[in-house]
């Protein structure tokens, strides 16, 4: 409103200079002048304002996809002036936040003492950010005018990583070890022993509920079982460059990167020991929540920049896996290659495979889940498809 | 405890009293300055009525309303209103103000009038608040575009200290809002804290050291200041390119001077009124066959002071040799066609005179080359610039087309029957005379016997006249010996003294101070040439000296002039200007510059120069104190600050890495400067240095900065290599 009215401002000024000097009008001389004095004041404090400034950005190393972010921005001047308010707009990867930042805590920046500014946004996208512009916007004392100029600070680093993002996955008594395990062992005896009952959360099969508790509580209760102690299960994510799709808010490989964190999740939980082939070089024995911590740093850092195809990936984890040990392909591109490496693993694991289904999503040439998970099925794996188009 | 004013002042979490108090006197100011410029005080005050009462409930409802929704509508509000003063400023103009208090060059200033008043009504939010000085901007704008109310600057200046604090006072609402949605006071755990409190914390935080409201105030009285040194010498330097468009001046319902001291349309034009300042200000547009001297007004009474029309009272016994009756004006003539004194055939002048006498004779209508008879193919395209019963008129009687409203005189002067703007075709033909010359009205030589009469004028006047008559010669020779005696006898000056009331003007100026402008003279020649019988007129009008542009002259304000027309038969109206040929006063010339303006131009020169040459002595003065002066502790410290801005700014440059805000010196050189560097170690002694002249014991000394400076200045470091 005000950058109009500053913009209405100088054009009136000049257009009474001009009117001044063609009519001869005295009052007009002075009224342009004091204008047009006014205009170049403004323009001069806001020009000033924004210059010799020294900047250092304080950011969180990591954080959670959705999580609101507060970045500390320290300014101050190397100039011995008084300035009028300053704002800021850092220069943001444009993946990293998909809704805009909060404005940023107007700041007046001084000689000899640092000033704290501050500004929060979103994180949207899972991945390693890294920025280093700042655009600092100075408005003189009536806000007039704005004068906004680019100042380059450390590089700033920030790793998003991903969300829990729940997943219903319905597998018959057959999947083998792992989470499945729980649900064989709902029809007994599977070596599978129930664990307890809690409360019902977002994402549990509707087949465990606990009646009897849930009318006693009046809340809805889940059975829990726990896996047996040789519980094992390895995730291969498709990580193929060019094989991350568009979904309608999150790509696929952000979806698999939720959905197999839920799913890790749920399974440390139970005591079931889970890995990421080739995407640690070793694992070592952990504690439940520093392993969760180091899933998600991994899975945060996770891009689809691999040559290797998934079938390929799939072949070579096989290899850092023990017998009977369940693994979760998580794919959302067809790749011919996997339904060989399933062939060839299924007489020592269980493969479970997600097929993503983002026909709905993607414009390029793509092969329906229906059609890939029929391939797989048939190669001997448990096939489960999901809806991408929700992500 | 703050006072309740100074918590209004300071609060800039939402607009308060303080703003309306600031846009209730802008807006008042801007009306205030529109009632003068029309000459209305009447339209002044309502103006400052209405904005009180409207502004008053807007203040209400905005004290009232909590409803967003509500108070969102203002803008849509203030359009419609703004809307509405556009179409209904005519009747309440007309139901509120006595007729025409808005001259029709004014009206967009009505408008502006009432979109402010009606304006003040919505002004529930800062958006509205700030669109307020729009109308008054451009209210300001067209006073002073008119220039008829010459004070508007100072008030101008007071709303544009209204206008710069509310519009601080708005910024600071604005950022306050950016503080709270930035989530500040969420992440300082405040969201408790009132939009007053907020304000209090952002004033002692983050915002201490801000540049805010009062540093508005302060540049705003200096913009004041340097506008009123600097506009004049601006308006001066644009002297040569400025006045190219001739405004229309309106006419106000309350103006009473014209040129010359002559009210415009009036019955009756006073001499010796003392100094005279005319105005280049453009009243008509004049092209066609133009000349010199344009004639408004024509006046055959003298009085001592005065002149007077009074064309149709019988004053003068004369009449009686004329067959008129006395007892009343006859009835209003049709221009007399007798005034064409030419040969229809011949296109000759008829009578004695010869082309051999008329060459001696001035015709100051007549170019070089043309004959008096050429005035019949002329025609003059007239436009007027200002409202007026004005109708500049050239030579001989004139025959006027394209007129709309028009009375006749029958001294061959027309005047428009109304006050307005007008456009009008005055064409100069010759008019057969008539065949019959027992026909000739006697109306005719009634007019001329009322331009014989010298009424009560001084004595010695009447002498001088005489006397120059009887030296010898014809009509036209003795005409120019009166205007020559005239010319040499007084002085032209427009600073003249006001003529002593108990005096006749003329004589005075012709006997006694031999000075005076444009009326003197003329009113002195047209007595002297009746004393010698020749009928004489006093005449008004404009005498444009200035050459054409494009074939339009524009007849000036300062172009107003007097002058005396003396009858010849056969030839008719001949003007005599005797202001031709006499001395010029210095300073006291038609279209010389006022002394005033002139001494102000010259002092505000004067002051500015003296202020560079005192403020260039303080610089030098300041500049050797500085230099020689002993640094005092706290100047030494800010120095070494510099200059370990400058140690790192070199290192920065060399490197690539700025130092972190949390690193000290010697991390900061540990992080950069890797020992394979030729430089570390002058580095590093020059960072210990800084550190030990920082945070040691010893008093920072000029000498020890000195070779400090030095070691920085002479350090080079390869920044290729690093």
């Amino acid at each position: 409103m005000r950058r109009v009215a500053g913009t209405a401002l100088s054009v009136a000024s000049l257009f009474l200079g001009m009117v001044a000097i063609l009519i001869n009008s005295p009052a007009l001389f002075y009224m342009s002048f004091a204008l047009i004095s006014t205009i170049v004041a403004c323009n001069i404090q806001s020009w000033l304002a924004a210059r010799a400034l020294r900047i250092e950005r304080v950011a969180p190393k990591s954080v959670h996809v959705g999580e609101l972010i507060t970045i500390e921005i320290i300014l101050w001047s190397d100039r011995k002036i008084k300035r009028p308010l300053v704002t800021l707009t850092d220069d943001l990867p444009r993946a990293l936040s998909g809704v805009p930042a909060t404005p940023s805590l107007p700041v007046a920046p001084a000689y000899d003492l640092p000033v704290r500014t501050m500004y929060q946004f979103r994180a949207t996208k899972r991945g390693n950010f890294r920025w280093k512009n700042v655009h600092i916007t100075a408005t003189d004392a009536l806000g007039l005018t704005t004068k906004t100029v680019q100042y380059l600070t450390e590089p700033t680093e920030i790793l998003v990583v991903p969300t829990p993002i729940p997943i219903n996955l319905d597998l018959p008594s057959s999947a083998g070890w792992g989470i499945n395990e729980a649900i064989s062992g709902l029809s007994a005896g599977a070596g599978i022993e129930p664990r307890g009952i809690r409360e019902f959360a977002h994402g549990d099969s509707l087949r465990h509920v606990h009646w009897r508790s849930s009318a006693k509580t009046g809340v809805l209760q889940v059975r829990e079982f726990q896996a047996g102690s040789q519980g094992a299960a390895a995730f291969v994510i498709q990580r193929t460059q060019g094989s991350d799709l568009d979904g309608n808010s999150m790509s696929s490989l952000d979806l698999m990167c939720g959905h197999a964190l839920f799913m890790a999740e749920q399974m440390l939980r139970q005591g079931i020991q889970v890995t990421f082939p080739l995407l640690e070089p070793e694992h070592q024995v952990r504690g439940e929540a520093e392993r969760r911590e180091e899933i998600e740093l991994m899975l945060g850092q996770l891009m689809a920049e691999g040559v290797d195809s998934l079938g390929s990936d799939l072949v070579s984890a096989a290899t850092e896996l023990g017998t009977g040990s369940s693994i979760y392909v998580l794919t959302a591109v067809h790749d011919e290659a996997v339904v060989g490496a399933i062939s060839q693993l299924r007489s020592n694991h269980h493969v479970i495979v997600l097929a993503y289904d983002f026909a709905s999503t993607t414009r390029r040439a793509y092969v329906g889940a229906s059609t890939m998970s029929e391939a797989y099925r048939q190669a001997g794996a448990t096939v489960v498809v999901v809806d991408g188009g929700r992500g | 405890m703050k006072s309740w004013w100074t918590r209004w002042w300071l609060d800039s979490s939402s607009s308060n009293f303080v703003d309306y108090l600031l846009s209730w006197l802008g807006s008042c100011l801007a009306v205030i300055s529109c009632g003068q410029a029309v000459g209305s005080n009447l339209v002044s005050w309502v103006g400052v009525l209405f904005c009180t009462i409207a502004m008053l409930l807007s203040f209400l409802v905005r004290s009232v309303v909590r409803s967003q929704k509500i108070l969102a509508a203002d803008g849509i509000l203030y359009s419609l209103v703004s809307w509405a003063a556009f179409l209904v400023a005519r009747p309440i103009n007309a139901a509120v103000f006595p007729p025409d208090t808005f001259p029709i060059e004014l009206a967009p200033s009505s408008w502006l009038f009432w979109m402010t008043i009606l304006g003040c009504l919505f002004l529930w939010r800062d958006g509205t608040l700030l669109f307020q000085s729009i109308p008054a901007l451009a209210m300001f704008g067209f006073v002073g575009c008119y220039d008829t109310f010459r004070p508007v600057v100072f008030l101008f200046f007071i709303f544009l200290i209204c206008f710069a604090l509310i519009f601080a006072r708005a910024h600071a609402r604005d950022m306050q809002k950016r503080a709270v949605e930035s989530g500040y006071f969420v992440q300082v755990q405040q969201i408790h804290l009132s939009g007053e409190e907020q304000a209090e914390m952002l004033r002692k935080g983050p915002w201490r050291w801000a540049a805010g409201a009062e540093w508005a105030l302060g540049s705003a009285l200096v913009i004041v200041i340097l506008s009123l040194a600097g506009a004049p010498v601006i308006q001066a330097t644009a002297k040569p390119i400025s006045g190219v468009i001739a405004l229309r001046s309106p006419r106000l319902r309350n103006a009473t001077t014209g040129a010359l001291g002559t009210p415009q349309n009036s019955e009756r034009a006073n001499v010796g009124n003392g100094p005279v300042r005319l105005r280049a200000i453009p009243q008509f547009e004049v092209s066609g066959d133009t000349g010199m001297y344009y004639r408004t007004n024509a006046y055959a009474d003298w009085d001592g002071r005065t002149w007077r029309k009074n064309w149709f009272q019988d004053t003068n016994p004369n009449t009686k040799a004329t067959g008129m009756t006395p007892s009343g004006p006859p009835a209003r003539p049709r221009i007399p066609n007798e005034y064409t004194k030419f040969n229809a055939q011949t296109l000759k002048p008829e009578g004695d005179l010869g082309t051999e006498e008329l060459s001696k004779v001035r015709f100051p209508n007549l170019k070089d080359g043309e004959f008096l008879d050429e005035f019949r193919s002329k025609s003059l395209n007239i436009r007027s610039l200002v409202i007026t019963d004005e109708l500049p008129q050239l030579g001989n009687a004139p025959i006027m087309t394209s007129v709309r409203t028009f009375s006749t005189d029958p001294a061959g002067v027309i005047n428009l029957a109304n006050s307005e703007l007008y456009s009008a075709v005055i064409q100069y033909d010759v008019v057969p005379r008539p065949t019959n010359k027992s026909e000739t009205p006697k109306f005719v030589n009634w007019v001329l016997s009322k331009c014989l009469v010298t009424g009560s004028s001084d004595s010695r006047t009447k002498a001088l006249g005489l006397q120059l008559k009887e030296e010898g010669g014809s009509p036209l020779e003795v005409a120019e010996r009166i205007r020559s005696r005239v010319s040499q006898e007084i002085v032209y000056n427009t600073n003249v003294e006001r003529t002593p009331s108990d005096v006749d003007a003329a004589a005075y100026a012709m006997f006694t101070s031999h000075e005076g402008y444009c009326d003197v003279f003329a009113t002195n020649m047209v007595l002297m040439a009746r004393a010698a019988g020749i009928p004489a007129r006093y005449c008004v009008g404009y005498l444009c000296e200035s050459e054409s542009v494009r074939g339009v002259q524009t007849l000036m304000e300062n172009d107003r002039h007097a002058w005396a027309e003396l009858y010849f038969s056969n030839i008719g109206w001949v003007v005599f200007d005797a202001t031709a040929g006499a001395r010029t006063k210095e300073g006291g010339g038609r279209k010389d510059v006022p002394k005033d303006f002139k001494d102000y131009i010259k002092s505000i020169g004067i002051l500015l120069n003296v202020l560079i040459v005192l403020f260039s002595a303080f610089a030098v003065v300041l500049y050797f104190r500085l230099k020689n002066a002993p640094r005092s502790a706290e100047a030494l410290k800010s120095d070494l600050a510099k200059l370990y801005i400058r140690y790192c700014e070199k290192i920065r440059k060399a490197t690539g890495k700025r130092r972190l805000l949390h690193e000290s010196n010697s991390d900061y050189l540990n992080r950069v400067v890797s020992e394979e560097m030729p430089e570390a170690g002058e580095l590093r002694e020059i960072g210990s240095e800084f550190d030990r002249l920082f945070f040691g014991p010893d008093a920072i000394n000029g000498d020890t900065l000195k070779g400090l400076e030095q070691r920085v200045d002479t350090l080079r470091i390869d920044s290729k290599r690093n």
